[in-house]
């Protein structure tokens, strides 16, 4: 619709039109000297006014849903604004706290309530409130719990809103909810959570210059519908966050009690090692004794030893020496256990090493007519207490020539890897049964095999070998098939 | 530049992050050097005193001055439901505030004491020249505002200002003047070395018949064409209007147009209450037996006016070599008829004096500017559905 004055000539005139279509043109002199000179015109100017009423009344309706447009683009983007705070907190409270009084005001409303209903005792709270001091949101929430069966139980019941403006509507009922919110114009939407109708928004205005709309509606409903998705997110976080701390807890709890449980087990195992060294000193010295007192008797210096007697002196001699050799490893183990034993790191030629062991051992291998192959991929020098180290080799190729039949194949290998040097003992032995892999590095186990009834051992080898392999930061396995032979390898690490 | 104005805008929904982030974005852009005043234009979405904490949280010196407002206009664009702030920085201006309270009461009374107090805060050396108030736009009457500001400044002293607004609430509206009051008029006198031109106009035309104003009392039309005011309203709706927020409606769309003798133009007036006999209350003083008009906005005649209001002052200041700012006052009237072309009215301002200049301005719910209106015929008053623009030069 358009007014536009156009002078033409000396006259103004006036153009009252709708695109191209002129509704009404008055020249405004004419009218003015009609007026002057009494000259009745009631014709025509009656005919202007009802043109005037019909062009208001489409500029009203045309302004009234530019107006409905307005506020329902400002609704938006404001709701869309608090989604974007909303989503960055998992706190109710917080949450509440964006509930501004310039946020309500900006959405057309001068009040604003949110309560949530108590699960168990259906008590309304009110958890924040614009435009009401503390008096009034304490006789609304007393007012609310004490009437609990009027418009609002319809509310929870049917998920539905209600609109309420005084001016408009004329319901009794309703009315005394106005009376209670203190509002001429209110609009209350359930809150839904977990699936159904916890509490309620109130939104409500004191001015009632703005009639309450479907837009308005429609924006409380968003509002609503975020809080209450806000507020499920929220506890369903609370609940996942609590559930965390609680194992959190729990694992805190188990870790101090296996930590106490480790240093229980670490005292015990320093009071055998302790037992250990202290027993095996003990037996050293009669040990000594008895091995001394039986080297004297058979070298007849107290008198002619008949056969009989000497052949009963060198078992007692033998196993005087295996028993010594128990001991001695049993003391070795306790002392590296508590530290007593320090490896005496050095460069060491790993040549040099099994050139040694190979010489040791030769006479075993050769007895039983055992191959012994050397494959060394690396000549490298490592870090390494090399009396250890001998001890180990001596003890891997002691077992790999005790459990492997005559003309059978021993290989020692060695090979760089990247942060250490993996040397394996291969045998063509008895091998191992599988359910005793993990257990042949304990001390005294000894693993079942009919095979290996006559071998004698202490069950005290491996375990020392797998100390002293620790002592050097290293890792030992075997890797064994029954029937086929057994590989033990173990790895030294370059730098210790 | 001697004058350095640093605006700063947020809509921030909470209120002193609002006035904080404000005031930090204005201070910043005067380089943090100190106020000697502040003009503040607040939404009234907000809790005016906690922005004004906000902002004296960032600035603590100068005065605070200004009003509450649906629109804040600034050369970088206009901003509805926020919080301006305008920090001035000059080595040439003096700026005295004053404040006059109790409209309701004494309109003319209160716009004496605002003067008042503004006057006895300029140094006697400073020579005055504009006085910018700001009103409430709700109550009192702002024909007799400026007649006691008149009173003491004379006819002829550069007066422009706005009624302060409230979201079309028609509740409360806000002033302030370092505090925040009602029912107030605040205003502050600029003085120095400084020229003044200002313009006004509105561009609502006339539609319908006339009606003679047969009974009238200061601001109150209490019958036209010898019935109760409100019922032109009644036939042009053709309906009963049920309460007075429907008559403010259709007021600020459809408010009356006074015909000013020996010219073309029409003084607009805006019913805002109901009187007990059926007598429309309007924000400015009528005059009896004159015709009245139910006037129709046009966006292209708005924005006409706009731009002829920028011609004049344009052709006033040509003598002089700069711009140092432009006070903008804008009804928001003209904002609901222009909607998404508010925007060309501040083009033309812009395109008009510069793209540079700084503007300081607000949507009102009604405009002061004198004496440049209707000087030949000796009629200054309060105005309503005007884009009123003063420019201050150097």
């Amino acid at each position: 619709m358009q007014i536009a004055t156009h002078i033409y000539g000396l006259t103004l005139l006036f153009i009252i039109s709708v695109g191209s279509i002129i509704l009404c043109y008055i020249e405004a002199t004419k009218l003015k000297k009609y007026r002057e000179k009494n000259i009745q015109l009631p014709g025509l100017l009656n005919q202007l006014d009802e043109q005037a009423k019909m062009i208001i009344k489409t500029d009203l309706a045309l302004n009234k849903i530019q107006e409905e447009l307005d506020k329902k683009i400002t609704g938006l983007s404001t709701l869309h604004e608090l989604g974007v705070k909303i989503s960055s907190t998992f706190n109710i409270e917080e949450l509440f706290g964006f509930i501004t009084p310039p946020f309500i005001h900006k959405l057309g409303f001068s009040k604003a309530l949110i309560a949530i209903k108590d699960a168990s005792s259906k008590d309304i709270a009110i958890k924040t409130s614009i435009g009401y001091s503390n008096e009034e949101i304490k006789e609304i929430q007393k007012e609310l719990n004490l009437n609990k069966d009027m418009e609002l139980s319809q509310l929870f019941k049917k998920n539905k809103f209600l609109l309420v403006d005084r001016y408009s509507q004329k319901v009794q009922k309703e009315d005394v909810l106005s009376n209670l919110f203190k509002v001429e114009s209110f609009l209350m939407v359930p809150l839904i959570i977990k699936g159904s109708a916890s509490g309620f928004i109130l939104m409500g205005d004191v001015s009632g210059y703005s009639k309450l709309t479907e837009g308005d509606v429609e924006v409380v409903s968003i509002l609503a519908t975020q809080i209450g998705t806000a507020i499920e997110n929220t506890m369903l976080y609370t609940e996942l966050f609590n559930s965390h701390q609680d194992l959190e807890q729990r694992v805190k709890e188990r870790t101090l009690e296996l930590a106490r449980l480790n240093e229980e087990l670490n005292r015990l195992n320093r009071i055998k090692s302790d037992f250990v060294s202290a027993v095996s000193h003990e037996l050293r010295t009669p040990l000594t004794s008895i091995k001394g007192y039986a080297s004297i008797l058979m070298a007849g210096k107290l008198g002619e030893v008949p056969p009989a007697q000497k052949e009963r002196l060198e078992k007692i001699n033998k196993h005087a020496d295996n028993l010594t050799h128990l001991v001695n490893n049993l003391l070795d183990i306790a002392r590296i256990e508590s530290g007593k034993i320090q490896m005496d790191i050095k460069d060491v030629a790993i040549k040099d090493i099994i050139d040694s062991v190979v010489d040791i051992i030769t006479p075993q291998v050769k007895e039983k007519s055992i191959t012994l192959k050397v494959n060394l991929k690396t000549l490298s020098s490592i870090k390494a207490d090399p009396g250890q180290l001998e001890r180990v080799f001596i003890n891997l190729l002691g077992n790999a020539v005790k459990f492997t039949p005559e003309k059978g194949k021993i290989t020692i290998s060695s090979e760089e890897k990247k942060d250490c040097v993996e040397f394996s003992v291969e045998d063509t032995g008895i091998g191992i049964p599988k359910d005793a892999l993990e257990k042949i590095f304990e001390e005294f186990y000894r693993a079942e095999n009919a095979l290996d009834q006559n071998v004698k051992g202490t069950g005290l080898g491996l375990s020392l070998v797998k100390k002293i392999i620790e002592a050097h930061k290293g890792k030992i396995w075997v890797e064994s098939e029954l029937g086929k032979g057994s590989k033990f390898i173990f790895t030294i690490p370059k730098s210790i | 530049m001697s004058t350095l104005i640093g605006c700063g805008i947020s809509n921030k929904l909470d209120s002193f992050s609002a006035g904080r982030d404000a005031a930090e974005s204005a201070y910043l852009k005067v380089k943090n050097r100190p106020s000697d005043i502040i003009i503040v234009f607040i939404s009234s979405i907000f809790e005016q005193e906690n922005v004004i904490r906000g902002i004296r949280s960032v600035i603590t010196d100068g005065y605070l001055i200004g009003c509450s407002s649906d629109g804040i206009i600034t050369r970088e664009g206009l901003f509805r439901n926020s919080v301006g702030v305008f920090t001035f920085y000059s080595n040439t201006l003096s700026f005295s505030p004053g404040l006059g309270k109790a409209l309701k009461r004494n309109s003319r009374l209160a716009g004496s004491e605002a003067t008042k107090m503004a006057l006895s805060k300029v140094a006697s050396d400073r020579k005055k020249q504009a006085f910018i108030i700001f009103s409430d736009g709700i109550t009192g009457n702002g024909s007799d505002i400026l007649r006691g500001i008149q009173e003491l400044l004379g006819t002829g002293f550069p007066i422009i200002g706005g009624a302060a607004s409230d979201e079309l609430h028609f509740q409360k509206s806000y002033q302030y003047l370092n505090h925040v009051y009602n029912d107030s008029v605040a205003g502050f006198l600029i003085s120095g070395d400084i020229n003044v031109s200002i313009g006004t106009a509105h561009g609502w035309l006339p539609i319908g018949k006339p009606h003679k104003i047969t009974k009238a009392r200061a601001n109150t039309i209490k019958e036209l064409d010898k019935k109760p005011a409100y019922t032109v309203y009644e036939e042009y709706l053709e309906k009963k209007i049920d309460d007075l927020k429907e008559l403010r409606r259709f007021g600020i769309n459809y408010p009356f147009g006074i015909k000013i003798k020996e010219t073309n133009e029409y003084l607009i007036r805006v019913p805002v209450e109901l009187d007990e006999d059926g007598g429309l209350i309007l924000n400015g003083n009528v005059p009896e037996d004159e015709d009245v008009y139910l006037m129709i906005g046009n966006k292209d005649a708005a924005l006409k006016m706009t731009k002829s209001v920028c011609e004049k002052i344009s052709k006033e200041i040509s003598r002089y070599s700069n711009i140092e700012f432009l006070i903008v006052i804008s009804n928001i009237a003209r904002y609901r008829l222009l909607r998404i072309d508010a925007q060309k009215e501040l083009d033309i301002i812009k395109d008009s004096f510069g793209e540079d200049i700084p503007i300081i301005g607000f949507y009102s719910y009604g405009e002061y500017a004198s004496p440049q209106i209707y000087e030949s015929i000796k009629w200054f008053d309060f105005q309503n559905h005007t884009i009123t623009i003063a420019a201050f030069c150097e």
